[in-house]
């Protein structure tokens, strides 16, 4: 028996410095909260969108072949984080999830081009493998497309106009679509094994994003309730001198480093070697999901009374921090995906 | 980011072989050791890891080490967690006697320290004081030469093994508190030393010691009188998980590192459970959906140990390993109570010992209190808070 190494270096590079600096300074610009108010209930500034295509940030992640700036998985996980801590009302998870897929996928004659410039907008439907029927689709009452499990097949869903909003406090553009309404058109993108893989896959990076970017809404929320408790004084001191407000954020603020860790660790190993740990994705996500609804109550918490009118920003965070995470399903849809670990022998933390 | 496998080449495999090989004719592991943060290797073991560097791989020669390189130096790592080695070194109080030492300490403790061969033990706390350090009431009087200490210390663990006691000493009022302390290197076997076993959960044994009349040389004193905090301050922020992380290393910190690790082997006894027990007629454990959900509930919660960087790390891996130790033990209800060697006992009755050893690690090297303390100011800003 010999032993295996790897390395375990979380450091950015000076690249990934400076995209995660653009990425938070085009976000701070243009999602303030009254932005993001702006766009409720349906969740989508198309304003916003068309200055996130014009930035080259709805292509940033998509080939260059197709027009996009051809970056990685690990971008478009530092993007979602970005987008997270502003709520920024746009599809970008989503969209370039799909767009991605769809572009590793040959033998179709879709137009990806319009994809990368934001024109055409697509998602996909993270349980749509575990049930069929119609689906409920994140992004999908603003999509045009939508990527899904059909038996075997991997199809596009595509629609003339987007269906209703489904309607919900956390002010998301989801909806539900359904293979078997006529005004839907198919096209079967793969079949069998190769669809197999790519919805493997897109659903990784789905999983992956979608985690940065509740890691992001969790870190946006830390930071207004930090704010919170060192203006708001009782008791003739600033709320953040009490252990009992103080160590509830540090509790929130350690999980979101390690939440974020976690997130771009996954990030790396589906980029790098995604048959080495299969089950990253899944814990990303599941553990991004249990730390946003727990932090943003938290920090509504630490507001008192203040955090549970509509009008206090931190509210924005809570009423989105379940709903972002549970489209691909609970915690005990996770649960039971990581639990195929103990199918396969038991490594510890990734080395045999 | 980097992640990724790191190819050994000829001279590192021939390392790890020379480190296997000394292993197996020095060290016989033992199976059901799971805790490797509270005991010590043997002697012989210390004498062959001294005389190779070992002890303290990374650092010069001239200072007992080895100056193995990153990758070799985790190797050692590696396999001393595989052979089940505890946890041994003195690197927390090393630099500070490296910095403050007498000459005559410098040649009497400074090298054995460094090579291994001479082991410390901590005497920061005492009954009246843990958290509040700098309270310290055991008192150095000068007298000549010589300082007269006179006190006791409390959760004084390795003690009864041990070659000195890196010691936080009075020596002004106490209401100076921070201004009036003294940090002394006192040998052990000082007459007047005594140490008394206190036992605790877990199987642990710590020590209480007194110290009545021990006499020192001045030479035996760390820095400068009544600048024991400042001196003491610096093997704390060591203790605090400060400066670690080369890229190889765990992000969470030696201590969350050790807690993760011992969760990660009570986990892998219990899915070695649920793979050759039946919960009823026919139905393994492991195929129970519920069992599945637990089992895959500790998996996430270690993985996100893995991933909590070291200021915090150690506060979440000793939090997770004391709550899944008591969902583990529930899980394998009612035998995943039993203790080990039991009729029926099941997972070396891991469970049940994990439940009762984790109390600790939230104590021990800073509460998990006093680190959320330090996180408020040092991470978030937030104003000192009691």
């Amino acid at each position: 028996m010999t032993i295996e190494l790897r390395r375990n270096d979380y450091s950015f590079d000076e690249q990934q410095v400076e995209v995660r600096e653009m990425l938070a300074g085009f976000f701070g610009r243009h999602s303030s909260y009254e932005v993001v108010r702006a766009a409720e209930p349906l969740g989508f500034d198309a304003a916003l969108w068309k200055a996130a295509a014009r930035a080259d940030i709805v292509g940033l992640a998509l080939p260059e072949e197709h027009g996009g700036q051809g970056a990685g998985l690990i971008e478009l996980a530092f993007a979602a984080e970005a987008l997270g801590r502003t709520l920024a009302p746009v599809p970008l998870v989503d969209h370039a999830v799909a767009t991605r897929a769809v572009a590793r996928l040959s033998g179709h004659d879709l137009d990806l081009g319009a994809a990368v410039t934001g024109e055409t907008i697509l998602s996909l439907a993270p349980l749509s493998h575990r049930r069929s029927g119609r689906q409920l689709v994140p992004s999908g009452a603003v999509a045009h497309g939508v990527l899904t499990r059909h038996g075997a097949d991997l199809v596009l869903l595509r629609r003339t106009s987007a269906p209703p909003l489904a309607a919900n406090d956390a002010a998301a553009p989801v909806a539900w679509w359904d293979p078997a309404d006529p005004e839907v058109r198919q096209t079967v993108l793969a079949t069998g094994e190769a669809a197999d893989a790519a919805w493997r896959d897109a659903l990784a990076e789905w999983q992956i994003s979608t985690a940065a970017a509740l890691v992001g809404l969790s870190d946006g929320a830390v930071a207004l309730a930090r704010t919170y408790s060192l203006e708001r004084h009782q008791f003739g001191v600033p709320i953040s001198a009490f252990q009992s407000v103080a160590h509830r954020l540090v509790d929130a603020h350690e999980a979101v480093q390690g939440a974020r860790n976690l997130a771009l660790k996954a990030a790396w190993f589906q980029t790098e070697e995604p048959a080495t740990r299969p089950e990253l994705p899944t814990m990303a996500l599941a553990n991004a999901t249990r730390v946003a609804t727990r932090v943003t109550a938290d920090c509504v918490h630490v507001h008192g009374g203040f955090g549970l009118m509509l009008e206090a920003d931190i509210s924005l965070y809570h009423r989105r921090s379940a709903l972002w995470g549970q489209l691909g399903g609970g915690s005990r849809t996770h649960l039971e995906s990581i639990a195929t670990v103990l199918d396969r022998s038991l490594t510890a933390n990734g080395e045999a | 980011m980097d992640f990724s496998r790191i190819e050994l080449d000829d001279d590192q495999r021939a390392f790890e072989a020379e480190a296997r090989e000394l292993f197996e004719k020095h060290w016989t592991p033992d199976p059901h050791a799971l805790s490797l943060d509270h005991d010590r290797p043997s002697a012989e073991l210390v004498e062959q890891l001294a005389e190779r560097g070992w002890v303290h791989p990374r650092s010069p020669r001239s200072q007992g080490g080895a100056e193995l390189d990153p990758i070799r130096a985790r190797i050692l790592d590696v396999l001393e967690h595989e052979y089940r080695v505890p946890r041994f070194e003195n690197t927390l109080i090393l630099p500070t006697v490296r910095k403050y030492a007498s000459d005559e300490l410098r040649e009497s403790a400074l090298r054995d320290l460094e090579s291994g061969r001479a082991s410390f033990c901590l005497g920061y706390s005492e009954p009246d004081s843990g958290s509040d350090m700098a309270a310290a009431r055991t008192r150095a009087v000068r007298d000549g030469d010589e300082w007269v200490i006179n006190g006791a210390k409390m959760f004084t663990t390795y003690a009864e093994v041990s070659d000195y006691v890196f010691l936080l000493a009075r020596t002004g009022p106490v209401e100076q508190k921070h201004r009036s302390l003294t940090m002394f290197l006192v040998p052990m076997d000082s007459p007047g030393v005594e140490v008394k076993p206190i036992w605790a959960m877990g199987h642990v044994r710590t020590n209480m010691t007194f110290y009545r009349d021990v006499r020192v040389a001045d030479s035996y004193r760390l820095g400068p009188v009544d600048q024991g905090w400042r001196v003491v301050s610096e093997p704390l922020a060591t203790e605090h998980g400060a400066g670690e992380g080369d890229a190889l290393a765990e992000l969470n910190g030696t201590m969350g590192a050790a807690f993760t690790h011992t969760l990660e082997d009570v986990l892998a006894l219990a899915v070695e459970w649920a793979r050759t027990t039946e919960i009823e007629p026919g139905v393994l454990a492991v195929d129970d959906p519920l069992v599945r959900q637990t089992l895959a509930g500790v998996l996430l919660d270690i993985e996100v140990a893995w991933n909590t960087p070291s200021e915090f790390g150690k506060v979440t891996a000793a939090e997770t390993l004391a709550r899944d130790a008591d969902v583990l033990a529930d899980l394998m209800a009612p035998a995943g109570v039993l203790a080990d060697g039991a009729d029926g006992a099941v997972g070396q009755g891991s469970a049940a010992w994990a439940r009762l050893f984790a109390p600790a690690t939230q104590i021990y090297g800073g509460t998990t209190n006093i680190w959320r303390n330090n996180v408020a100011r040092s991470s978030l800003g937030l104003p000192r808070s009691r």
